[in-house]
């Protein structure tokens, strides 16, 4: 599962959040592997430079705030796309 | 401000009679064509590499859903790798999924958006491609008439 792939960049991502939110709150971090590879101001940008530094590979791109927002999907949650009544 | 108007068919009745709840069944359903997002086609182009062909399919607008969603298989397939990942809510527990860059085109619109982030999710059991979420609905007018089972989209 991709996700797996970016276990090590969530982690370091964790790690270095106290020091990302002083100096770049609502930016975007670009994280390959345990590194930034830059802060930007918004997703489309840090994904393009992390696709020209790096290619076509996994990476995070992560806004940097106290608590990541909650995304709600219903459908999902209860399965209930479709259920015979 | 361009505007999508979608009436349900109903096969071998023409017109459909007022409400038949083909709307309500059916759910606001939109053709679409899930690609590789811009940046991702335009180092492919850069590099001399074929993009991979989009898939059509169709997709729910989700009124209920805080952001998109699409099928992860299916983006797998395209080559797209993720950028995030979202802890998902589940009838089973708290279940993670990877988050993609992604471009969807409304098919008979015109109309192309690139989602910098949707949540990759088993759909294709559910029959369907996506999930459009309130996070394109920001920029719309969603108008729905069950009595009539049609809706309308405006951007």
């Amino acid at each position: 599962m991709p996700t797996e792939v970016l276990a090590s960049e969530q982690a370091f991502y964790k790690e270095s959040r106290e020091s990302l939110l002083k100096d770049h709150l609502g930016k975007w971090a670009l994280i390959i592997g345990r590194k930034v590879l830059g802060i930007y101001d918004s997703p489309d940008k840090a994904y393009a430079e992390g696709l020209r530094a790096a290619g076509n590979v996994p990476m995070l791109v992560i806004q940097v705030l106290p608590e990541q927002p909650t995304v709600r999907f219903p459908a999902l949650q209860f399965g209930l796309v479709s259920a015979r009544l | 401000m361009p505007v999508f108007k979608t009436k349900l068919h109903q096969t071998g009745q023409t017109p459909i009679p007022p409400n038949s709840g083909l709307l309500a069944a059916a759910g606001p359903l939109v053709g679409v064509q899930i690609e590789v997002p811009e940046a991702l086609a335009k180092l492919l182009a850069e590099t001399g590499k074929p993009a991979p062909s989009p898939v059509s399919g169709m997709a729910l607008v989700d009124t209920g859903a805080t952001a998109s969603v699409v099928d992860a298989s299916l983006v797998d397939a395209l080559g797209v790798k993720p950028v995030g990942t979202a802890s998902v809510g589940t009838a089973g527990g708290q279940v993670t999924q990877p988050v993609y860059p992604i471009r969807i085109q409304l098919q008979g619109v015109g109309l192309t958006i690139n989602f910098s982030r949707v949540t990759g999710a088993p759909l294709k059991e559910m029959g369907l491609v996506a999930l459009l979420g309130r996070d394109m609905l920001t920029s719309m007018i969603l108008y729905y008439d069950g009595p009539n089972s049609e809706y309308t989209l405006a951007f």
